[in-house]
């Protein structure tokens, strides 16, 4: 754009006008900030979470079985890893042993994993997920890594280096804290226990011969199908999940808590259109005699409605910068205090995850054009009304 | 166009460039490789829900229902 474009006299004369009627346009645009900044936040959240998830779930593994009994899960014979090891195409077969473990003098609990420390890959994703970390000396007595959630928690209730576990046979375990996991984690981690698998059983009450469920990988996704169809055929008892389903639980859970902050923003957003058209529906005199003079000076009404709709978009775009901004601040940088809770519950230990920025530039400008188109229309509309009725009229 | 509609058009400006800074400069990829490092430990990536004892995360069984305990403890309320 040229240099006479932002210097002409319209220009001039619309921002000395937005300025001096500041008092007026700044109610309106504190409002849709406030609405835009919890909208944002919610849908920052949600996004962020969701990419994190969805990173996750690659490294997870393709299927898990466990065994029902009653539509409830019970723990599952460890003898069925070996029938899955028979079958083609399946691959990375590992027995779980993970529960959570309730914490009773303050009502909370936390999730306890079993790990098989002596697995080569086990060692070596340690390595990657805590640097220079000595395995040597962490399985020399009972340890446990933990998350920062635990480990803050313990430490407020006075078991800064070790916890005692009692076990479902009534007898203490004392297992010390060797490491708390990276805060990075946090996201799943915040509640975890990670400790060699044998530790776990006794900790959860498994025997020998039982663990929770049975994971493993199928590389070749044609075969999904049919090995799930063998696997079902293998025990009547048998329930079997794939990563699909529990990627589609998510999106199901976090859509849901989205898109109801969208139908919240949506009532909302109807309610504040519908005053703002009362309100210069019912345009101030001094309003009208303005938009009259305007005419009597000579201006059309493309004129007229051009400085308002400049005036108006000018308001909305800031407005809608500001709003994300403060929302971008408050979820990337000082990691949502509160509302996050919505999304992450606050009834048991409490989670301070740092949430991975992630910009979903099409919701974004779904939320500009669901906010702008309405606003616009209910503030051009009444002008419109008053720039095509007679100026002296208008001016009375 | 007078000056405290520049001084704006700046401020709006430098927010922009803040947010695409930030959002640029941030180190994604150690975050998700100490994420995915352990998923795959662990074997398992539920997300850590400060939720009560008895209320299941998701419903691994049907997981667009809510979870069976759950649900029998609507029953016999």
């Amino acid at each position: 754009m040229n240099s006479n474009f932002w210097n002409n006299a319209f220009w001039h004369f619309l921002t000395l006008q937005l300025f001096k009627e500041r008092s007026k346009h700044l109610t309106v645009a504190i409002i849709s900030i406030l609405l835009l900044f919890l909208l944002s936040s919610v849908l920052f959240i949600s996004s962020s979470i969701r990419f994190s998830l969805e990173e996750t779930l690659e490294a997870q593994p393709d299927f898990v079985i466990s065994r029902l009994q009653g539509g409830v899960a019970v723990p599952t014979p460890l003898s069925w890893s070996d029938e899955l090891l028979n079958i083609y195409g399946i691959t990375k077969v590992t027995p779980r042993v993970y529960g959570r473990y309730f914490f009773q003098p303050k009502e909370k609990s936390f999730l306890i994993v079993g790990v098989d420390f002596f697995e080569e890959q086990s060692q070596k994703n340690l390595e990657k997920l805590i640097k220079n970390i000595d395995l040597k000396s962490f399985l020399k007595d009972p340890q446990m890594l933990v998350g920062k959630g635990v480990k803050e928690y313990l430490a407020e209730n006075f078991y800064k280096n070790e916890y005692k576990f009692l076990t479902p046979k009534g007898k203490f375990e004392t297992i010390k804290i060797f490491k708390t996991l990276p805060k990075e984690t946090q996201l799943i981690a915040n509640d975890m226990i990670i400790m060699p698998i044998d530790l776990a059983r006794n900790v959860l009450g498994y025997s020998e011969d039982e663990v929770t469920n049975i994971s493993f990988n199928v590389p070749n996704p044609d075969e999904w199908n049919q090995i799930n169809d063998k696997i079902s055929a293998l025990h009547y008892d048998l329930q079997i999940i794939n990563k699909k389903e529990v990627k589609k639980s998510y999106q199901t859970l976090y859509n849901y808590k989205g898109g109801f902050f969208l139908i919240l923003f949506l009532i909302v957003l109807m309610t504040f259109s519908l005053i703002l058209y009362q309100r210069y529906n019912m345009v101030y005199s001094s309003e009208k005699r303005h938009i009259g003079l305007l005419r009597a000076l000579g201006w059309s009404i493309n004129d007229v409605l051009k400085l308002k709709f400049m005036e108006t978009l000018i308001v909305i775009i800031s407005s809608y910068i500001i709003g994300v901004f403060m929302a971008y601040v408050f979820v990337f940088i000082l990691d949502a205090p509160l509302l996050k809770n919505i999304f992450l519950g606050g009834q048991n230990l409490q989670n301070s995850v740092e949430f991975i920025p992630v910009i979903d530039m099409a919701t974004l400008s779904s939320i500009f054009l669901l906010y702008a188109l309405p606003f616009i229309t209910a503030v051009l509309i009444p002008v419109w009304r008053v720039s095509v009725s007679n100026p002296k009229e208008a001016m009375l | 166009m007078i000056k405290s509609f520049l001084l704006l058009t700046l401020l709006l400006i430098t927010m922009i460039v803040f947010i695409s800074l930030h959002d640029y400069t941030f180190t994604r990829k150690r975050s998700l490789q100490r994420l995915q490092a352990l998923t795959e430990l662990t074997h398992n990536a539920q997300l850590s829900l400060s939720v009560a004892y008895d209320e299941a995360q998701y419903n691994p069984t049907y997981p667009e229902m809510a979870h069976l305990k759950r649900m029998d403890f609507i029953y016999e309320q």
